[in-house]
Formats: structure tokens, sequence, C-alpha cells
């Protein structure tokens, strides 16, 4: 699995790591379900992808954290992206990520 | 006429059909070519495909993680989008221009075409979407200076500007 979660108090750190391309496709379905799942117990006020270990990612990526961003908010719930690497930020940047969601360094 | 690139790097991935392979290399023979690929329908669903070209491709040209992204959406749009049963990969340089060249089995389809010119416009998809998409196009066109597709649609070209001696 490319992903794990960790909760501190009401946040829940998803730490994706490896090489996220559109041939992890059931991965990345699996990771909406389980983010997903979570924030429907209503506990968790903030989901916080971490990018840390994310070596590399294509467009179908950006697709799946678009989708779980959308259903975290559903949920009056915040989302925010953690220490993508430089690579990363910049392909972030490309599409305007930062438009709709906050990402720290 | 194939025989005089025979020392670029070559290789097959897959079990194309010959007369497929023989497609794949006539479409983008130039003196200048330096390196090419040819996959299967199967090779492409494979990760390992595009860790090979990626590592196997010069370094001193393109940041790899450029590369890596470039190769990553246009096999993800030929074996996806374009139900390629073979693609081919090709890139040739001249001067501060190079060349990637993708050419697939059977075309692609007019979709593709349109999609690629609304990316054109600079515009990014909407991301209120429910499936959210169409970000692949968006991100060559940043990435390269000129995408455009061939007249019968085999054909996906990225024109980068070289930056390095």
């Amino acid at each position: 699995m490319p992903f794990r979660f960790r909760r501190e108090g009401n946040d829940l750190v998803v730490v994706i790591s490896g090489a996220l391309t559109f041939h992890q496709h059931k991965e990345g379905e699996q990771l909406i379900y389980q983010v997903t799942t979570l924030v429907d117990k209503g506990e968790v006020t903030l989901v916080r992808m971490n990018f840390a270990n994310v070596q590399r990612m294509d467009s179908h990526w950006l697709g799946v954290l678009i989708r779980i961003l959308r259903r975290v908010r559903e949920k009056n719930a915040a989302f925010v992206i953690e220490k993508p690497s430089r690579d990363i930020n910049r392909l972030f940047e490309m599409v305007e990520l930062n438009r709709i969601t906050e990402i720290r360094a | 006429m194939l025989d005089k690139v025979s020392k670029m790097f070559f290789r097959v991935f897959g079990k194309p059909k010959p007369s497929h392979i023989r497609a794949a290399q006539e479409a983008r023979f130039h003196r200048d070519t330096f390196f090419q690929a040819i996959m299967d329908g199967e090779s492409l669903l494979d990760q390992a495909t595009l860790d090979v070209l990626v590592q196997e491709f010069p370094k001193d040209l393109i940041e790899e993680a450029d590369l890596y992204l470039i190769i990553a959406e246009c096999i993800a749009n030929a074996a996806l989008h374009g139900e390629a049963k073979v693609l081919g990969f090709h890139a040739r340089r001249r001067r501060k221009i190079l060349l990637l060249s993708f050419f697939q089995i059977p075309p692609m389809p007019r979709f593709i075409v349109t999609v690629l010119s609304l990316a054109r416009t600079g515009a990014l998809p909407d991301y209120d979407c429910d499936l959210p998409g169409g970000l692949g196009f968006p991100i060559l066109l940043r990435l390269a200076h000129r995408v455009t597709t061939s007249s019968d649609r085999t054909r996906l070209q990225l024109w980068l500007r070289l930056n390095r001696p």
C-alpha cells in the first residue's frame, strides 16, 4: 500500500509514499474510500495529506487528490497538503492546486 | 534504412506483432533519432515500463521529473483513452530542440484532438465537477514548447526547447 493513516487529535494524517501514477489506480480508489470512511465517522476536522515520501505523481493522482478534497469538505472538514518535494510542488503549481487548497512546505 | 540507427537505444516491451513493430519504427525514422521504444498494450499498464524508459533516457537533456511526467501522461493517454494496442516512443534532437514523439496503433480517438485544442486555451478543468480529470494535456503544454497531433491521429508530438548545450 502506498499510504498509511495516523491520528493526531482531530487531525487525520495520511502519509503517502512512492510513485503515484495511473498504474496505481486501484490504490487511489482505496484511498478515497478509506479517507471518506474515516471522515464520515465525524471526529476528523482536518485531513493532512503528507507528501514527504512521494517521489513522482501524474495527473491521475491529481484527480484522486481533488476527489478526496471535495469529499472531505462535504463533511465540513478541512484539507491541507503537507511537505511536497520540489518536483511535486512544481506540479501542483502547474495546475494551480494552491487556488483550491492550502499547501504547506 | 533502419540499420543506420543501430547505435541508438532501442527496446521492445511486451510482445507486439512484428507488423506493429515495423510500423512504429518506420513511422518516426529519422537519422537524428537516438531513443526508440515500442510497447504492446499490456506493457503500457506495467509501471516497470515507465521506470525503465526514464532510467535509460539520456540524463543530460531534460529534467528527470519532467521526462517522467511526460512519459507517464502520454502512456496513460494511449492506454486509457487512446485504446492503443501498440505505442512507439521516439526521441530525436536537433540543436536546441528535443522532439518526443508517440506513435500508436490504432489512431487516437477524435475526442483527444478536441481535448488538446481546449487545453491550448490555457484554461484548467473545473475542479468542482464530479470526476475531475483532463489535466494531462494542460500539464504537457506547460512542460513542452509545442504539443501537436498528426492529421491521421497516429502521433502525439512534443517539442521541447533545451536550455543545456
